[in-house]
């Protein structure tokens, strides 16, 4: 054996074994994947996308047509005595009060929660990042008086609110457009950004004091650089988890106002994207509930369906991305 | 370890730096009410290419020594004075905005936690690239992406990595990825905050190592922090010794672990242990009683009166300065000539 | 009091299911611990000291972990055969263990008192006023000024050190016969470490009772133990009396430990030699010598064959190694990186 001693181990090349590189996204993917539920969930939500794209294709008839004779019918499976009432097949959830066809009506009625379901949560996404992302780093009297104003919002009463502001704008020019639907929006926007703000705001505070930013500040990357690239990504997690939670409150929001008269109204224009919501299919079906519990279950059903898929799908999202699984 | 000063001059001075950090109290109105005083009038210098060690424990302000000296932290009070080459010495405290960016590629930073230091979504070769890019050293991907390469070979990583997330490493990869980003905007000065302590023991030589050779690869002066003594002690040519916000001794590494003259470095030294049975069986202890008093109180005089095992009274009036006995050891004790004498006899021997 | 070693363990098993294979945490560990003696467990992070420790107490969570197999024998009797009850009983009675962070092992919402007491209540069966008198005792025998005052202080009431000391008067409460200290002082002050070992020490004397301690720190070692246990990758790779091991380490593993750690009372010149590459992967471990991807020493064909076995290499010292390999042999200039 030879006498030499090895001059440097620095240069050893660990080994690792060579596949591809996986990022965080890809292993919170794959825990997802492992959740049943969660992608059960996912392909609800996307038969209810297609079911709102496709509503004209998919709906035999028009959800304003107002038949005559055609009122109050039952569902395809329940014959009555009366030619008018019993079902056919052609109605196959039956009609309503005014003769219009009921599953047209819930196909949609569809586009319509899940637009208010999406929009005012994008909304609050761009109100409330900024101000959690800026309260939280720059700290001090900023944050103090970004809080302060956030805890003032906090404070109002949230359905007074949008109730106020619905029927007080009821018929100004920004009530009436989309059918108060863009009202529905901006109320819910405004009383919705608070929670977002706060959990930002916490999410920016501690990744703060994290090694690595304070590497990125000591290698010289502007501020801003900072906030986007470090510290936004990392704030993701929750972020998507909060607006998954967040899409059943707006769509039961919606269906709550509607049903109270507050919110959107039926329109009776055929080239109206948004003919229907599911709130105002409950408002009618209470009225008539007489008639038989199938007008009101129905879009009953539909809410149910589509937030429980909601809420089970931030459920898997909030295990698939938790830090401690990584 | 031998110093390569071919020149003298110093490349980073402190002057009575100091790092307070208030404690807020109220409601709507915050008031101060109080202040930890972490780093309470340290002077010392760097030589150019010498390794200055700095050792404490903790709470004793070195971390954050080292942050203020690389405005992470705006210090409190004092000065650092950097040896800008041509553009002579600039007082960084004074430095703001986008002057102290540009300053920022001469004074990096190696921190201790090699999973807290890299950001988990970024890919290796953007946590390296990322510094190239902000200060422009280099045109164009192609360039960038060559550049990460090559920094990643010269501290002993495969270049292959570049697409990898900082979770598929060890520990010790890990710690070297964050050498090779500091290095990626060629500084001269690099502070490196306990730089081995979260690795394994097995990993520790092969990194210290590694910081050895880029030292005298690139011409680096580090400043070394931790609160391994043995560790310190090779790695560095001079040592200073930290205790609750102050400098109590600083001296040639070989002089202080021989002779040490302040009360505080003769219990640390005595207390490490050592890897040989023999040797320990034999070693005779000095004890310190009781904890580390808070900093938010500090005892008045002398710091370490309250613990010291041969304080007298002028210790807890009037503190002592920080002076040199000679040969650059300095010292912050009233009694430092009687030490080396009087405290081998409180030492006892612990079987 | 039957003679031999008090604990005795014999082929220990334990391994952990992973959603990427069966890591064999304790894989076929077999040491004894006499009476007073102190026993040094030595290891790095993955080399299943921890999770030795935590299997002698049956404290493994399961699952995913369980014991696989093998004995231990604690004065005579298989710990494994006994039944939750009776090993509570033992727990914290007879066998006690501290833990590397007194934060999390002691519970924040309960005053150190009573959770000295609680201990004392269950297993001597004393009153709460005995225990009381017991405990305050236990403080002022580990160092804890105005101990009686202290009993009703909370955990966060306490420094470092102080909670370690807690600890410690906590586990020794009921004078066991072993104590197993899981990295006592890793996440301490040197200057705190040095009064804790010291403090270790004394009672150990006083109580009569055997220590495991368990750490990477061969200085620690070096300092409190009698006889050494290394272990690697899961497995024993070398034991014997701390100076046979210190002065002549025989397995590569410890050789190149020793070589790659600074020594305060050396001359800094020394360039420290590391040893080379990572920890090894506990899942899906080859059976080979389960250092041979970072031995200087690897010989292709012979370590790569087998794992070999603890063989006897001189008096009450045995080594994992098929080769004589000592501090003096030098490193083959052909050394060669494997598998």
């Amino acid at each position: 054996m030879a006498t030499t001693i090895p001059s440097t181990q620095a240069n050893a090349a660990p080994e690792i074994p060579l596949r591809a590189p996986r990022s965080l996204w890809s292993d919170a993917w794959r825990r997802l994947r492992k959740n049943v539920a969660a992608m059960a969930s996912i392909i609800v939500i996307i038969l209810f996308v297609l079911m709102a794209i496709f509503a004209p294709q998919l709906s035999r008839f028009s959800p304003i047509t107002q038949t005559a004779n055609n009122s109050l019918r039952q569902p395809f499976w329940i014959k009555t005595n009366s030619p008018t009432t019993t079902g056919l097949p052609q109605h196959i959830l039956g009609t309503d009060a005014i003769g219009r066809d009921i599953f047209s009506q819930l196909m949609y009625g569809t586009r319509v929660s899940l637009i208010v379901g999406f929009i005012p949560q994008v909304i609050v996404l761009l109100i409330g990042v900024p101000i959690g992302l800026i309260s939280g780093y720059a700290g001090g009297r900023v944050d103090n008086l970004l809080m302060r104003i956030t805890d003032i919002v906090y404070a109002f009463p949230d359905v007074l609110f949008v109730i106020t502001l619905t029927t007080a704008l009821r018929e100004t020019f920004l009530g009436q457009a989309f059918n108060g639907l863009l009202l529905i929006f901006i109320a819910l926007s405004i009383v919705g950004w608070t929670g977002l703000t706060r959990l930002v705001r916490g999410q920016v505070l501690s990744l703060k004091e994290k090694e690595f930013i304070e590497a990125a500040r000591a290698v010289g990357v502007p501020t801003s650089a900072i906030l986007f690239k470090h510290i936004l990504p990392n704030c993701l997690a929750p972020l998507i988890v909060s607006v998954a939670f967040g899409v059943p409150g707006a769509i039961i929001a919606e269906a709550f106002l509607t049903f109270l008269g507050t919110g959107m109204r039926p329109s009776t224009d055929i080239n109206a994207p948004f003919p229907t919501s599911w709130g105002a299919m409950l408002l009618d079906g209470y009225n008539n509930l007489s008639s038989g519990p199938w007008y009101l279950l129905f879009p009953a059903l539909c809410v149910g369906i589509l937030t429980m898929a909601f809420t089970f799908l931030g459920d898997g999202l909030r295990d698939a991305l938790d830090p401690r699984g990584q | 370890m031998t110093a390569d000063s071919t020149t003298n001059i110093d490349l980073v001075q402190v002057r009575d730096l100091k790092m307070y950090f208030p404690i807020m109290r109220g409601i709507i109105i915050q008031r101060q009410v109080a202040a930890v005083k972490a780093v309470d009038g340290l002077t010392f210098s760097i030589k150019k290419g010498e390794t200055l060690g700095l050792v404490g424990e903790s709470g004793c302000g070195k971390s954050t020594t080292g942050r203020a000296i690389l405005q992470l932290h705006k210090p409190t009070g004092g000065e650092v004075i950097f040896h800008d080459g041509q553009a002579g010495n600039r007082d960084l405290t004074k430095v703001s905005g986008e002057e102290m960016r540009k300053m920022r590629r001469k004074v990096q930073m190696i921190f201790q936690d090699p999973y807290a230091s890299l950001n988990p979504r970024m890919t290796v070769g953007d946590i390296i690239g990322e510094p190239i890019r902000v200060h422009n050293l280099r045109q164009g991907q192609a360039a960038v992406r060559e550049r990460v390469q090559e920094l990643l070979a010269l501290v002993g990583l495969n270049p292959y990595f570049v697409n990898r997330y900082p979770h598929e490493f060890s520990g010790g990869q890990r710690q070297r990825i964050g050498i090779a980003r500091a290095l990626a905007v060629e500084p001269e000065f690099v502070v490196c905050d306990e730089p081995v302590s979260a690795l394994d023991v097995s990993i520790q030589a092969q990194v210290l190592n590694l910081l050895e050779d880029l030292q005298h690869k690139l011409g680096l002066t580090y400043l070394f922090i931790a609160h391994g003594l043995a560790v310190v002690k090779h790695i560095s040519n001079r040592v200073a010794v930290m205790y609750l916000g102050k400098m109590v001794e600083l001296a040639d590494g070989p002089k202080l672990y021989a002779m040490p003259m302040h009360p505080y470095t003769q219990a640390l030294l005595s207390a490490v242990p050592i890897p040989d049975p023999k040797v320990e069986r034999q070693r005779r202890r000095i004890i310190l009683e009781g904890d580390v008093p808070s900093p938010l109180n500090p005892p008045s005089g002398c710091r370490f009166h309250t613990r010291c095992p041969i304080a007298i009274d002028r210790c807890k009036a009037e503190e002592p300065p920080f002076q040199d006995y000679g040969d650059g050891h300095f010292v912050a004790c009233w009694r430092a000539r009687e030490s080396i004498e009087l405290i081998p006899t409180i030492a006892r021997q612990v079987v | 009091m039957a003679n031999g070693p008090l604990l005795e363990v014999q082929n220990l098993e334990t391994h952990f299911k992973t959603q990427d294979g069966v890591v064999k945490a304790v894989n076929n560990v077999s040491f004894h611990v006499d009476r007073g003696e102190t026993l040094g467990i030595v290891g790095e992070s993955g080399s299943g000291k921890s999770v030795t420790a935590l299997s002698i107490m049956r404290l493994i969570p399961n699952p995913p972990g369980k014991i696989a197999g093998g004995k231990m024998l604690f004065d005579g009797e298989n710990l494994l055969d006994l039944s939750e009850p009776e090993m509570r009983d033992i727990r914290g009675n007879r066998i006690s263990m501290i833990f590397q962070d007194p934060m999390t092992s002691l519970n924040p919402v309960l005053t150190i008192g009573r959770q000295i007491t609680e201990s004392l209540e269950l297993h001597m069966k004393m009153t709460p006023r005995e225990a009381s008198n017991r405990a305050v005792e236990l403080l002022g025998m580990v160092g804890i000024p105005s101990a009686a005052r202290r009993l009703d202080d909370y955990p966060h009431q306490f420094s470092g050190g102080m909670r370690q000391r807690v600890m410690i008067a906590m586990g020794l409460s009921c004078s066991p016969e072993l104590l197993i200290a899981d990295e006592p002082t890793t996440a301490l002050d040197v200057t705190i470490q040095a009064q804790i070992l010291e403090l270790i020490k004394r009672l150990q004397r006083e109580i009569g009772m055997a220590v495991i301690i368990i750490t990477h720190d061969l200085g620690v070692v070096a300092g409190m133990a009698d006889r050494v246990v290394v272990m690697y990758a899961g497995r024993m790779v070398e034991e014997g009396v701390t100076q046979e091991i210190f002065e002549n380490p025989r397995m590569p593993y410890t050789i190149g430990l020793l070589r790659s750690i600074p020594r305060l009372d050396e001359s800094s010149d020394r360039r420290l030699t590391p040893i080379r590459g990572l920890p090894p992967d506990l899942i899906a471990l080859p059976e080979i010598c389960p250092f041979s991807p970072r031995c200087d020493y690897f010989v292709a064909g012979k370590c790569d064959a087998q794992t070999p076995p603890l063989r006897n290499v001189g008096p009450d010292h045995r080594a994992a190694c098929l080769f004589d390999i000592t501090l003096q042999t030098p490193i083959p200039e052909t050394a060669v990186e494997a598998v």
